[in-house]
């Protein structure tokens, strides 16, 4: 029978060992903590570098201006300052080798007197001849309201008559609420990728590298249960997963303000990242669900790999799989926790994680989420309680994968099994 | 005498992809005595290894009856466990645990008396000689430090029965004399020894009693004496291949 003082024996050999293995201390501590705060600040840090460089280049035109209806349009493309003016032999060629980057044509319109046709040239796939056309957009914008509103004012409008809509605009998102929205699209995706990378390499560790140590069978030879020893196995990875995902939490959502600052600027001022105290018990009870459910199944994938290598070419597929779908999900900020969402497996995760941060509770959906979860839970340790009667497989003999013994034990069930003592 | 070990039609059959059913035991029968050195000799896939892997219950038997200090290999296995010391062909140590860590461990998960776990450990450390790197990792130690360690392991928990299966595969000559020292000085402990070879010299030398085994039958065992006068060959290399080619 299942004995605690076993379990917390092997339990705490495994940490022990786990916390000597420099991988481990890697994807499970300094992985979380540092990776994503610095990958994210480099990253924007980045854009915000690319976006001021863009901004800074000057557009260069090519005008070539044929109406006298266009003499004003022209100069004030001449005016422009961030506009410079080249000639170019052939500017069709010159802006696709990247040496011009808009080419303006001023003509007068055949279909109404006094009145211009501009006619631009440029390259869609180049940054520097997009900004160039919105440049000119803005400037022949701004050009077309105030010759209206100077017609409208000669024409007897005032310049009340003539505005009509006047636009007052205010954000009643709180610093606060800023913060929880920014926090809820990045960090439920950041969790989920690294409860799972936190308690992967436990998990082939604690399974095919037992086998690959050739220790496994030495451990099957102990005066425990096997019960006892794929529990505490089981803690042992959960409890690292679990971990990787709640420091990973903590790192990202204290270092927000630093790792926002480059892309906000001044405005991250404004924004104030925290997380309402209301929400820990639920973002640690969804946690440790996710990390269960995630090491449940890569304790699984893993149990057919005699190496640790195999193991990991066996598991990385699936678990790529399994979390990228909830995890881009919430980056969506349209998307809303529906009871339909709720009862999908990790994604519900995602979006109750998401909504937590904010401080929103739909208790519904978090029912449906929580019980989700432990029927999802429920599966893969039947699953492994079903996987781990056939002997071949717990000694390690079984000469396949995963899916060929699902083919073959469970769904034709044509071999016999042995059942564990 | 103590009968410590029982052996009757032990069989085990599985099935493999390519070769179908296979028989990799049949109806196996031996005893073993305490302060006894029993051999399994065998070529390789001769069925020693399963033999053996069933009589620590890493395996269950698919037929016939196999008890360990009157416990059955099925029914009673923790107890069986609890009674038995196994050690296999490598050192099967973990890496990332010291010496002594290691040691206690498998003291206490195999049921050690907790009062007395301290004391057992300083013996075993003093008598294998370890102290110097009591405490250094095992992944740090020279293969002879981790086959000594590997021992203390298997007897940690002061087992009356002790499987070795294939124990001197891969050692040195002096460290394989070593290993065959401490065996010696396990059954004058009256310990019951288990013990897996296709080393003839190795089993002339230490085995009380020799097994030999072939496509998962034992073809006879009995003393070396015995087995000399029964075939009228000298050497333990000639009087397997008397009753192997005999057998094809």
């Amino acid at each position: 029978m299942a004995s605690l003082a076993d379990i917390r024996l092997i339990y705490v050999r495994e940490i022990r060992m786990a916390l000597r293995e420099r991988h481990i201390v890697y994807y499970v501590v300094l992985l979380p903590i540092f990776m994503y705060p610095i990958m994210i600040w480099l990253m924007y840090t980045g854009m915000s570098f690319v976006i001021g460089q863009t901004e800074g280049f000057s557009s260069r035109i090519m005008m070539q201006q044929t109406a006298e209806a266009g003499r004003e349009i022209e100069t004030r493309i001449r005016a422009e300052t961030r506009i410079k003016l080249l000639v170019v032999e052939d500017p069709l060629s010159a802006i696709k080798s990247g040496d011009l980057d808009l080419f303006i044509e001023i003509e007068p319109n055949p279909n109404f007197k006094d009145n211009v046709r501009l006619k631009f040239a440029y390259d869609s796939s180049k940054d520097r001849s997009r900004l160039a056309k919105d440049r000119l957009d803005n400037l022949i914008t701004t050009f077309r309201s105030g010759y209206l509103e100077s017609v409208g004012i000669d024409h007897g409008l005032t310049h009340a008559a003539y505005q009509k809509i006047w636009v007052l605009q205010k954000n009643v998102a709180s610093q606060r609420d800023m913060g929880r929205f920014i926090l809820g699209l990045m960090v439920p995706m950041l969790l989920i990728v690294m409860v799972a990378m936190g308690g992967m390499f436990p998990a082939l560790d604690a399974t095919a590298g037992e086998r690959e140590r050739s220790t496994w069978e030495t451990m099957l030879s102990t005066a425990t249960h096997r019960i006892n020893i794929l529990t505490a196995k089981y803690a042992y990875v959960v409890t690292l997963s679990a971990m990787a995902g709640m420091l990973n939490f903590l790192a990202v959502t204290i270092s927000m303000r630093s790792v926002m600052a480059p892309l906000l600027g001044d405005r991250v001022d404004d924004i104030s990242f925290s997380i309402p105290f209301s929400a820990i018990p639920l973002i640690l009870l969804v946690t440790i669900l996710l990390a269960m459910m995630v090491s449940a199944f890569m304790m699984i994938m893993a149990a057919f790999a005699k190496t640790f290598k195999e193991a990991q070419s066996m598991v990385s597929p699936f678990v790529a799989l399994m979390v990228l779908p909830g995890g881009v999900l919430t980056a969506f900020p349209g998307i809303e926790f529906t009871t339909g969402l709720a009862a999908i497996p990790i994604v519900n995760i995602c979006l109750l994680f998401r909504e937590s941060i904010a401080g929103i509770y739909h208790w519904p959906q978090i029912g449906i989420t929580v019980f989700t979860e432990f029927i999802g839970i429920g599966l893969m340790l039947w699953l492994a309680t079903t996987i781990l009667k056939y002997e071949d497989v717990m000694a390690g003999s079984f000469e396949g994968s995963f899916g060929k013994f699902l083919k073959q034990r469970v769904i034709r069930k044509g071999v016999r099994k042995d059942m564990d003592k | 005498m103590t009968e410590t070990v029982s052996v009757e039609d032990l069989t085990k059959t599985y099935y493999d992809e390519s070769r179908g059913e296979v028989q990799a035991v049949q109806q196996v029968n031996f005893s073993c005595e305490a302060g006894e050195v029993f051999g399994l000799l065998g070529a390789n896939g001769a069925g020693k290894t399963t033999t053996l892997r069933m009589l620590a219950t890493i395996l269950a038997p698919t037929s016939g009856v196999a008890r360990i200090m009157g416990y059955d290999v099925i029914t009673e296995a923790i107890h069986v466990r609890q009674s038995l010391g196994f050690y296999s062909a490598t050192t099967a140590l973990y890496p990332r645990l010291t010496a002594k860590e290691t040691i206690e461990f498998f003291m206490r998960i195999n049921k050690y008396p907790a009062d007395k776990v301290s004391e057992r450990l300083d013996l075993l450390i003093e008598r294998f000689n370890i102290g110097d790197y009591a405490d250094a990792r095992v992944d740090k130690l020279s293969s002879g430090m981790k086959q000594k360690v590997a021992i203390a392991r298997t007897i940690a928990h002061d087992p009356p029965i002790l499987i070795f299966d294939e124990p001197t595969v891969g050692l040195d000559v002096l460290n394989a004399l070593e290993m065959q020292d401490i065996i010696k000085e396990l059954k004058e402990q009256g310990k019951t020894i288990l013990f897996s070879t296709h080393i003839m010299s190795e089993a002339e030398r230490l085995c009380d009693r020799i097994a030999i085994i072939h496509n998962g039958q034992i073809l006879t065992c009995n003393t070396l004496d015995i087995l000399r006068q029964e075939t009228g060959e000298h050497y333990l290399e000639d009087i397997f291949l008397y009753y192997v080619k005999g057998l094809s």
